[in-house]
């Protein structure tokens, strides 16, 4: 967060990129390869995004359903206003590696009747399925109904 | 045992998830007893709840259970045992109005706000479908419904002993009217969804649910309560 925003942090709620990247600085990662974008794809009403943010600084290994409950509220905030494309931006840029099985398995069953609109999806289900591969889950298994 | 009772092993003790049922008065003359099925669910820090439907826009998404459950663990792995309990959860005081019926086309609940889509007139849903609906929402499915049998004869005798208590409770008459046309409507049971639920390796056939079925029969019949 730049200074002038620090200092009125009342006025200026966080950014999506600034919350995302407290999140990650609070999980002592060195590095952050992926960003996302200040400009928002689609203007429209003001947005709450701080599940996305929950998502990706809960614990890696296994989500609490508090966490959970929020991040279905997140998806359905957004589908409920049909915003698919900026579902599909934040689909293809979620780092899969840093959240938990939980939640990869939220964001794809609580969007799954509406994948076709989010071209997104399906590249959300290949990372995910390589990543529970790479994790040692039997991803066959955690994504019955979606494979 | 297939099912355990409260004492046996506390309701609050599911993994998340679990399915139950309970034995209920009979439908139609002839027959000895009903059985009523319910998801279990638990999320972190909340006690075990039931969401079921328990008749004609009775919908109970979070009921404490009581002693005439008889319950069992669902095999499902423990990360969509999670999602799934904190989807239930999440509606819990949130009640929806849905109709008892045979039958209902495509998804009972809408994508985006995640309430129910009201069905066309005559069409609802039974406390097994209500169970088979909503894991199909999740695309968890429980059973491959193809594979379930039409014109079973006692089904069709139940499901004109239903259309007699919906009459019988003041339903509305153009749901009555149009539930006769739909008699004849393949027939899930309770039973064979809670055997179904239980075992694994989900989608399962009628043949594998109707083995554990009839267990569960037994055991819901020979219950005092």
């Amino acid at each position: 967060m730049d200074e002038s925003r620090r200092l009125n942090a009342d006025r200026y709620p966080p950014s999506l990129k600034d919350v995302t990247a407290q999140s990650w600085r609070a999980r002592r990662r060195s590095t952050c390869l992926v960003q996302f974008p200040l400009r928002r794809p689609q203007a429209t009403n003001k947005l709450d995004l701080n599940w996305l943010a929950l998502a990706v600084a809960s614990n890696r290994a296994k989500s609490s359903t508090d966490t959970i409950k929020t991040v279905i509220a997140g998806l359905n905030a957004l589908l409920k206003e049909r915003r698919f494309k900026l579902l599909s931006h934040i689909f293809s840029l979620i780092p899969v590696s840093m959240i938990s099985p939980e939640i990869m398995v939220a964001l794809l069953r609580t969007t799954a009747a509406v994948n076709e609109l989010i071209p997104a999806w399906s590249s959300l289900l290949m990372r995910v399925r390589v990543e529970l591969d790479a994790r040692g889950l039997p991803s066959k298994k955690i994504l019955i109904g979606l494979i | 045992m297939v099912l355990a009772s409260n004492e046996d092993r506390p309701f609050d003790d599911v993994d998340c998830l679990g399915v139950a049922a309970c034995k209920v008065s009979p439908v139609y003359e002839g027959q000895n007893f009903g059985i009523h099925v319910a998801l279990l669910y638990r999320t972190d820090g909340n006690p075990a709840r039931l969401a079921h439907l328990a008749w004609h826009f009775l919908h109970h998404p979070g009921d404490p259970p009581d002693a005439r459950f008889r319950w069992a663990q669902i095999p499902l792995d423990s990360i969509n045992a999670s999602f799934v309990a904190s989807w239930l959860e999440d509606r819990w005081e949130k009640p929806e109005l849905i109709p008892y019926g045979f039958s209902v086309t495509g998804d009972v609940w809408d994508q985006g706000t995640d309430t129910f889509i009201p069905p066309p007139c005559g069409e609802g849903l039974t406390c097994a479908t209500f169970i088979l609906g909503t894991m199909r929402h999740l695309r968890l499915p429980i059973v491959q419904e193809d594979t379930w049998p039409y014109n079973r004869a006692e089904d069709l005798t139940w499901q004109a002993g239903i259309i007699n208590m919906l009459e019988k409770h003041g339903a509305a008459a153009d749901h009555v009217a149009a539930l006769k046309n739909n008699v004849g409507a393949v027939r899930f049971r309770p039973e064979e969804v809670c055997g179904a639920a239980i075992l694994p390796d989900w989608p399962i056939t009628f043949d594998d649910a109707s083995t554990l079925a009839a267990e569960i029969v037994q055991l819901i019949g020979s219950c005092q309560t």
